[in-house]
């Protein structure tokens, strides 16, 4: 008896708990909302099989509850009632689906005239590179890293040699501009995490990811690593302003090339030729 | 009664012994139950090696194209002697065959002979995937597991110390997948030696004849286990 | 294996000694209580742990003992000891063990031996696991996940001999369970007594049959994938791990795929829950009918429900990797599996609701419990849905939703239908009734408690705030009334946390001072309440082994004198011939 009463306020809590909480998806600042409604499709549909479900316990319960003089009915099945639950069930599911498969769709689509940005993770910092003049992005690959070349970017790919790069925490974005982010690891598994831009995807060394998404808001958010990744991973934070075309042109246009860079560390002159060598590196032990 | 027919009965609408009315006393089922317990067992050997065959199919880079897998599988040249060790373990299948047979025609001398020749090829197997492994190692393809684990212990704080099994991942699932074959054969060897120790006792051929049968079922499926592996290792 | 085979050709023989007895047992019922009170044991530990966790989240900078290490180490081992060394232990190796012979009309195990080993194995699995507590660098703080190639490198808790440890104690549970599992599927397949045919079995027979065979097939790839780790991290191999420079050393690594892993861990990691659910499932039908008086709704639906549902669920592991970097197009596919399978888990929800529906609900301590289950599952069946639905899972995914939805899903329903189970059969297993009273104070505040402590972390979760944190610190977008719903949490989770003793309490003092039980206080059906003796002695049924006339669930039958009927009451017309 008291079962069902709680199980009754129980539904109404949560309800309530919905509404007034404070807490909630954070303002979206980008172009995913179709992701927002898939998320709402499916909270509606839920709730509404939540609440119909727990009523119904609770009101079974309470009528059925035993008493003197009461006694259960013996019923085996009903076939056509379980075959219309079913049917029902599935039209729930399918609603669902489908608004989440059109938004992932979108979501692995990466538009043709996004721009492209790198961000690496490394055990607990973030750095960025933007592919510069040419939109092409120099090959990477751990084995290039030296002290100099942070990125591993090849120094004979001709493409890296314009390369931008953000050796800090803070990444800056245009608004409204398409950004394919492509994803680089150079240790353990990390996760690119904005919840504005409600997008995310795991950084994994030794391949390449991605996704894409338009800052649609001007502002300063956080980057957070989704991805748990030792012991600072609570402390492997990042910023991305997403500000207009203007500012974040004169802002890239400050920011070092791979070139300068090395160009700057080859007044030792020697340091550039060991690291083109090939098998320079630690490698070179095996 | 069929499978599909026992699982859509309406099992409300007919009190009664039913269809379930021959069963036997527990000693008398005895290997019957083993014969089930040794399928449901084979089944989960059977995935063991099915998902390292996909886990070896991936790391090769059949799925390149996606992100997996990497350029640094060098492939590895098998051993001939691995054509002679497939060639022992196929008799030795084929001698606790004859056993099974002779243990149905009830001839106990060919019942001993044939199954501890089995089991001994069987042993012959493992000296010559040991064999194998030697020659591995002479010809680069290092397994140093000894050296590895004294690092380990004189100081687990550093990383690795290079690669201790050589470094090409094909080289390294040839280790693996041998070994975990070599171990289940050795299983099965206890097995066998049990029984035979029975046999050599003289048991009599029916007394024996269930575990002969359930030694022989655990041998070919091994066999059948070693020729998907070792085709897999040939082929790439 | 086949060794111990033939150990067990001979027929059941009787102990003699205390030892004998209580020790090296083969009786299935004193295996299946070894096996629980081992897990419950290792389950206290964990449950610890989650208080040092949430002490930790809910109060940050307060307790200087825990560090990010330390904070690591528990989600860690809280997560792996829950899901495997406790539920999978208690409800398989437990629940498995003492139901089964007795609901199919067995005497044992069909191998004793093999199955007295099992629990060997599995002990000596958590000594080892436990011993990771005692080692330098202390237990692996990696996740439960053990995703490389963070595990086995520096800047993980652990990574020196923990991680090792871990390792070597999942390869022996594995073996350790596969022993008891072959024995649970051979059980159910071979040694059911007259009349006792698959559609005439509880549904708790069931659900932990299918489990069985799910786990034997699921486990083999978490053993792969533990041996290829240890290999990478003792021997330098390189199945998971790339070229990695990790603090600025470069290692000797190249060329793995840590991808790979993931794909194998949750290839054994999403049936692992079904593992769970199974059983759970398969006993709360019990319960549920037992104390409504009727029979089961649907009883068919159900198991063909718990055979597909075990069956697709091989199908759906990758939805656990959606932003994982695999190929973003097998998002489809898992994402329809993952929906699909909800379909035949929601018909097992309605037909637990249309078994209440007309029924003649006794509101017991154990059918509370069930009760609170339906809640539960309901819950974290639908949030689950979110993480299902692919695009959905992005902004969810790694948050504290996760962590409510699984906590709800298969931490919260699988234990309150254990206690509920706990509370079924403690009147059976001992020959003693609980206390009442203390049995329903314990199930309010921890079913009250866990949805205060769970609910908020969903909401949460669709704020953005990540999981596996140590500590928030300052972050814009997560207002102050976070903080105080961390420290709302915490407290929830320690009131509940105390109220276990109570049911610790009840069961200890019931043992000694609970009033005598009847044999079959609750009017069951099923065999486990016809056997001669309470508790049941070796060999379950004296001399004859009984036979099964009629299904599991024949209460209430109109025109029948009492509101059950025993499986083993011939039928009117047959009772003369027996």
């Amino acid at each position: 008896m008291a079962v069902a009463i709680v199980i009754a306020l129980l539904v109404l809590g949560s309800i309530a708990f919905h509404l007034f909480s404070p807490w909630w998806l954070t303002p979206r600042a980008s172009n995913w909302g179709s992701i927002d409604d898939a998320l709402m499709v499916t909270l509606y549909i839920c709730a509404v099989a939540f609440v119909v479900l727990n009523l119904f316990i609770a009101w079974s319960i309470m009528r059925y509850r035993n008493r003197p003089g009461h006694s259960a009915h013996f019923d085996p099945e009903n076939t056509k009632l379980e075959k219309r639950l079913t049917f029902w069930t599935a039209v729930g599911i399918a609603g669902m689906l489908a608004p989440g498969l059109v938004a992932w769709h979108e979501y692995v689509t990466v538009p043709k005239d996004a721009a492209i940005v790198e961000a690496t993770g490394q055990q607990w910092q973030w750095a960025f590179r933007f592919p510069g003049a040419d939109g092409v992005l120099g090959s990477a690959n751990i084995s290039h890293i030296t002290p100099e070349n942070s990125f591993g970017i090849n120094p004979r790919d001709p493409y890296g040699r314009d390369d931008v790069l953000i050796e800090s925490n803070e990444l800056r974005l245009p608004v409204d501009k398409p950004v394919k982010m492509v994803l680089r690891s150079k240790d353990v598994l990390h996760d690119f995490y904005v919840p504005q831009f409600r997008a995310k995807m795991d950084l994994v060394p030794g391949i390449v990811t991605y996704f894409w998404m338009t800052p649609t808001r001007t502002g300063t958010y956080e980057i957070l690593c989704a991805e748990l990744c030792g012991t600072g991973h609570h402390m492997m934070r990042g910023t991305v302003i997403v500000a207009n075309e203007r500012d974040f042109g004169s802002w890239l246009s400050e920011q070092p090339t791979f070139g300068q860079l090395m160009a700057e560390a080859e007044t030792g002159g020697a340091q550039l030729a060991r690291a083109v060598a090939p098998g320079a590196n630690a490698r070179g032990a095996r | 009664m069929s499978i599909l027919d026992a699982l859509t009965d309406k099992p409300w609408l007919s009190p009664g012994i039913g269809a379930r009315a021959e069963v036997t006393e527990d000693v008398e089922r005895r290997a019957a139950d083993a014969g089930v317990f040794l399928g449901v067992f084979l089944g989960v050997v059977a995935a063991l090696f099915a998902l390292l065959a996909s886990a070896y199919l991936m790391r090769m880079g059949v799925h390149g194209p996606i992100g997996h897998g990497a350029a640094d599988w060098a492939r590895l040249a098998e051993p001939p002697l691995l054509w002679v060790n497939t060639a022992v373990l196929v008799l030795s299948s084929v001698a606790l065959h004859a056993a099974t047979v002779a243990a149905r025609k009830g001839d106990g001398r060919a019942l001993t002979t044939w199954f501890l020749v089995g089991g001994l090829l069987a042993v012959v197997f493992l000296a010559g995937q040991i064999t194998v492994w030697r020659q591995l190692d002479t010809a680069g393809h290092f397994l140093a597991l000894h050296s590895v684990i004294c690092t380990a212990v004189d100081n687990p704080f550093a990383p690795p110390p290079g690669p201790l099994i050589s470094g090409n991942p094909a080289v390294a699932f040839f280790y693996l997948i041998t070994a975990l074959h070599g171990l289940h054969i050795l299983g099965g060897l206890v097995a066998w030696a049990r029984t035979s120790v029975r046999v050599l006792r003289g048991a009599s051929a029916a007394a024996i004849a269930p575990s002969v049968r359930l030694c022989a079922r655990y041998w070919h499926f091994l066999l059948l286990v070693w020729f998907v592996m070792f085709g897999l290792l040939l082929m790439t | 294996m086949a060794t111990t085979l033939a150990d067990d050709l001979t027929p059941l023989h009787h102990p003699k000694t205390w030892i004998g007895k209580y020790v090296w047992s083969l009786d299935h019922k004193v295996i299946a209580i070894q096996y629980s009170l081992t897990a419950i044991a290792i389950g206290l530990v964990a449950l610890v742990l989650s208080a040092l966790m949430r002490l930790q989240l809910g109060f940050p900078d307060t307790f200087d003992f825990i560090q990010p290490t330390q904070y690591l180490q528990y989600v860690t081992m809280h997560g792996m000891i829950m899901v495997v060394y406790l539920l999978t232990a208690l409800l398989l190796g437990g629940f498995g063990n003492y139901l089964i012979p007795l609901m199919v009309g067995a005497r044992d195990m069909v191998f004793p031996f093999v199955n007295m080993l099992s629990y060997w194995v599995y002990l000596l699995a958590v000594i080892v696991l436990v011993a990771s507590f005692f080692v330098p660098g202390g237990p692996t703080g990696a996740g439960w996940t053990l995703y490389p190639p963070q595990t086995i490198l520096e800047g993980t808790p652990g990574h020196q001999y923990g991680i090792i440890l871990m390792l070597v104690s999942l390869a022996l549970f594995i073996v350790g369970f596969t022993m008891g599992g072959l024995n649970y599927v051979t059980t159910v397949l071979q040694a059911r007594c007259k009349g006792m045919t698959l559609m005439r079995m509880p549904c708790s027979v069931w659900g932990i049959f299918v489990a069985s065979i799910m786990a034997l097939l699921a486990f083999p790839a978490l053993f792969v994938a533990a041996i290829m780790m240890l290999l990478d991290r003792i021997a330098g191999t390189s199945f998971f791990m790339p070229a990695i420079i990790s603090m600025g050393k470069e290692l000797g690594y190249e060329g793995g795929s840590p991808i790979l892993f993931q794909h194998l861990f949750w290839f054994f990691g999403h049936p692992e829950v079904y593992i769970v659910a199974l059983p759970a499932f398969g006993i709360v039908s019990d319960l549920i009918s037992v104390h409504a008086r009727k029979n089961i709704f649907g009883y068919r639906m159900m198991v063909w429900a718990i055979v597909i549902i075990g069956a697709l669920s091989f199908f759906v592991w990758a939805h656990h990797m959606y932003v994982s970097g695999m190929n973003p197009y097998f998002g489809y596919f898992f994402a329809t599996s993952t929906l699909i399978i909800a379909i035949p888990t929601a018909i097992k929800v309605y037909n637990w609701m249309l078994t209440l529906w007309r029924g003649d609900i006794h509101l017991r301590v154990p059918m509370l419990f069930a009760i609170g289950f339906l809640f539960s599952f309901i819950h974290g069946g639908l949030t689950g849905l979110f993480l299902g639905n692919v695009s959905v899972d992005v902004p969810l995914s790694d948050t504290f939703f996760v962590v409510g939805h699984f906590h709800m899903v298969m931490g919260v329903s699988p234990i309150l239908v254990i206690f509920g189970a706990i509370y079924h059969w403690y009147p059976k297993i001992t020959g003693r009734m609980w206390n009442e009273t203390l049995g329903k104070i314990h199930f309010w505040i921890t079913f009250l408690g866990v949805y205060a402590v769970y609910l908020p972390m969903h909401y949460l979760g669709f704020l953005g705030v990540p999981r596996r944190y140590y500590a928030l610190g300052e972050t814009a977008f997560i207002p102050d009334s976070v903080h105080l719903a961390n420290q709302a949490i915490t407290i929830a989770a320690l009131i509940v946390f105390v109220a276990q003793m109570l049911f610790f309490w009840n069961m200890f003092w019931s043992l000694f001072r609970g009033p005598k039980a009847d044999p079959n206080p609750w009017g069951a059906t099923t065999l486990e309440w016809q056997t001669p003796e309470t508790p049941p002695g070796h060999g379950n049924w004296g001399p004859k082994l009984p036979v099964v006339y009629r299904w599991a669930y024949d209460y209430s039958v109109p025109g029948a004198p009492r509101d059950f009927i025993p499986q083993n009451e011939p039928p009117a017309d047959e009772q003369h011939r027996s």
